[in-house]
């Protein structure tokens, strides 16, 4: 069984057409509104099982949440994609091809071409942080869109509720020793001031070495 | 009676009415309203007679009153710091659960 966690927050406009996409790859959709003051809830529910945080707790929590539920369907493969249609569904078969394969940790990986410039910028500092503190050779940190064996979840249960999640599960998976495996995906960038912002990529830094540094 | 006295006077009055404020409106606990009567009660106390604390200050071998308080503040607001910081983190973390809770029993 495949299943799909969804974070969103304020994603009525576009949720929907992520979840009509993701439908043909996989079994079960839950999606997570983390606090949305639209309607974002109610778009979901017509196409996958909805849990609503009643206030905001960040990407991380909204993830740990969707993780619980999943795991109660008892699934092979638990998938993450953003709700913002940022990525594109149809590449779901790249993942479960390389899970296939016999990897237990498949992370898309962005291109940079299309990246806006200051985004980019702080990716490439962050992805050099990470390789000098973990040794491990992630060309994308930052990207939301990966999959995973779902008998790895307790080897890369993570503890941070916001952004910092995406580094967490790499560099818990690194320390691990799991299989990791990535893919090359399209990414849609529709809002230009939505995602990470230069504060969050600073506190991604910091929280890189107390990682590094404290476990 | 210098400048400094005096403001310092008039601000342990007002934290031990405050604390009397906070305690009648139910707003801060038995234990917390004692602990700050006594230290705005100490205040008022060492600011009318700064001279009783000079025994104390000549055995820790501080020159002045001044550099006494000074140093005490810093370690209490630091104090302080990590106790709310402590505070904060744990009331994110029971929220969180609640949330989480919530969320897992409320599905739509």
């Amino acid at each position: 069984m495949k299943v799909a966690v969804v974070p969103a927050l304020n994603e009525e406009k576009r949720i929907e057409e992520v979840l009509k996409g993701l439908r043909k790859y996989v079994d079960k959709i839950i999606v997570v509104d983390d606090g949305s003051r639209d309607k974002t809830s109610e778009v979901s529910s017509k196409y996958a099982l909805v849990l609503r945080h009643v206030v905001n707790l960040g990407k991380g929590a909204a993830l740990r949440t969707g993780c619980k539920k999943a795991l109660e369907f008892k699934p092979k493969y638990i998938f993450f994609i953003d709700g913002d249609g940022q990525h594109d569904p149809r590449e779901v078969p790249k993942f479960v091809k390389k899970l296939e394969e016999g990897y237990e940790l498949v992370q898309g990986v962005r291109s940079y071409g299309k990246m806006p410039f200051l985004k980019r910028i702080g990716n490439l500092m962050i992805n050099f942080l990470f390789k000098a503190l973990f040794g491990l050779n992630v060309r994308d940190t930052q990207c939301g869109f990966k999959a995973f064996r779902a008998e790895v979840y307790p080897k890369i249960r993570w503890s941070s509720n916001d952004y910092f999640v995406e580094t967490e599960i790499l560099a818990k998976a690194g320390m691990s020793g799991l299989k990791y495996a990535e893919v090359p995906i399209k990414t849609i960038y529709k809002e230009r001031y939505k995602g990470i912002t230069a504060l969050d990529g600073l506190k991604i830094c910091t929280k890189i070495l107390a990682l590094r540094l404290f476990g | 009676m210098i400048w400094i006295q005096l403001m310092g006077i008039v601000f342990g009055v007002f934290l031990v009415y405050e604390s009397w404020v906070f305690r009648v409106k139910g707003e801060i606990k038995k234990y917390d309203f004692l602990l700050w009567v006594l230290v705005g009660s100490a205040l008022v106390l060492i600011n009318v007679f700064p001279s009783s604390l000079n025994s104390i200050l000549e055995s820790m071998g501080f020159l002045r009153a001044f550099d006494f308080f000074t140093l005490v503040g810093f370690f209490l607001v630091l104090s302080m710091l990590l106790y709310l910081n402590r505070v904060v983190r744990r009331c994110e973390d029971k929220i969180g659960k609640i949330v989480e809770e919530i969320a897992l029993r409320r599905k739509k």
